[in-house]
């Protein structure tokens, strides 16, 4: 009942107010027809001048200058240790591998009957059984093993070792071993 | 002295019928005018929020720092905004009024009838009967249907006037929520120059804050704030 008298009132009120809405609504028209006309006319002369059809104002300007700079700032860095403010590449962690073994205690002198396979053990072909790719044959070349000069040095300045005598250890003739007797 | 009831005064039963008819016919009227005007201050008031995205950006990062320039900034971007919205409604109308002159000139009726002619859509009553009017204490009234006087139907003829005004009138109802959007998002911005920059007083005393002043200076401890020597 209260919604209904205030609809009731309201309508009163608007019987005197809705011609001057009307009013104003008109008036507001025929200014605003100018306006776009005028506007209209604005925006065609910049357009096929080769501009932007309304010009921008200063306040956008800045407003515009605001928002790129703050977004230039948030954007993430790149630098030599890589992105900055992005997150690292986590580590790889270990991984643990379990692996059950079941023993079963068997009378001694126990055999397991012919054809007997375990459950969940592969089935093995006898014709190949290890079926796993070829490993490249490489052969085996025989490299110099050079003779390091503290093992020289240390065999002709042994004691009472004469060069020529058959004393040295090394098989090398001892004639050419050259040893600088100054040092 | 008598005491005469008030429905006594009215003449006859046809007069009471006629009182009851015209306060409910007024009832209805303003009930309807009631929820027509709530309809519009409703979509006024939606229509209104968009000049809020509109200064938002420039008001938020302190660009505009007064009232005038608001006011100023406010304006244009409320008329380049109707610019766009009316766009649509005037562009119908642009072609409705290419139609109209190319079915003009080629007919030759430059004065034609079109809302007649497009009324034939509708149904139709005589209102210009007198049976239908009644005299009411000096008061022509309607008192009864009126005849009707055609059906809907369809006229080849017509063709140009079933086009032409949805057409017009498709643009004066888009052009005039253009408008009412346009004198929405004007007072909004009104009310944002005088919120947005206003400065109130309203709690603050002079002498309260001196007060607050003196008694936190009394409360300070009296060696605070000298070195130790």
């Amino acid at each position: 009942m209260g919604k209904f008298l205030k609809n009731f009132g309201m309508g009163l009120v608007y019987v005197f107010l809705l011609p001057i809405l009307l009013l104003v609504l008109a008036l507001a028209g025929i200014y605003l027809l100018g306006n776009w006309l005028y506007q209209g006319g604005v925006f065609l002369v910049r357009f096929f001048r080769g501009y932007p059809g309304f010009e921008e104002l200063e306040e956008d300007k800045r407003v515009r200058e605001i928002l790129e700079a703050r977004r230039e700032a948030n954007r993430p860095k790149k630098t030599a240790g890589g992105i900055q403010g992005e997150k690292p590449a986590p580590a790889p962690q270990a991984q643990n591998v379990y692996v059950q073994q079941n023993f079963y205690q068997m009378p001694p002198g126990y055999m397991p009957p012919p054809g007997y396979t375990p459950i969940g053990k592969p089935q093995i072909n006898p014709q190949n059984p290890l079926p796993m790719p070829e490993i490249p044959h490489v052969p085996f070349q025989e490299q110099p093993t050079p003779i390091p000069q503290q093992d020289v040095q240390t065999a002709s300045g042994k004691e009472g070792a004469e060069p020529g005598d058959g004393s040295a250890e090394i098989g090398e003739p001892t004639d050419e071993i050259e040893v600088d007797e100054d040092e | 002295m008598n005491k005469v009831p008030f429905l006594a005064l009215l003449g006859g039963d046809s007069d009471r019928q006629l009182l009851i008819i015209a306060i409910v016919f007024l009832v209805v009227i303003f009930l309807l005018l009631g929820l027509l005007g709530m309809a519009i201050r409703a979509t006024t008031s939606a229509m209104g929020k968009k000049m809020d995205d509109e200064l938002h950006d420039a008001v938020i990062h302190r660009v505009i720092d007064n009232p005038k320039q608001l006011l100023r900034y406010g304006r244009i971007k409320n008329d380049r905004l109707f610019f766009k919205t009316a766009l649509p409604a005037l562009g119908v109308l642009f072609i409705s009024i290419i139609l109209y002159l190319g079915y003009a000139g080629a007919t030759g009726n430059w004065h034609e009838d079109f809302l007649g002619h497009f009324s034939t859509l509708f149904w139709t009553w005589d209102w210009d009967d007198p049976s239908c009017w009644s005299n009411f204490w000096g008061l022509t009234l309607l008192s009864g249907w009126p005849p009707l006087e055609s059906t809907p139907h369809w006229v080849n003829e017509y063709w140009a006037s079933y086009l032409l005004v949805p057409l017009w009138t498709l643009s004066i109802v888009l052009f005039a929520l253009s408008v009412q959007a346009w004198i929405a998002r004007l007072l909004l911005l009104h009310r944002r120059v005088h919120s947005v920059y206003g400065k109130s007083l309203e709690g603050f005393n002079f002498y309260e804050e001196e007060k607050a002043a003196s008694r936190e200076k009394a409360a300070e401890p009296k060696g605070e704030g000298k070195e130790p020597s």
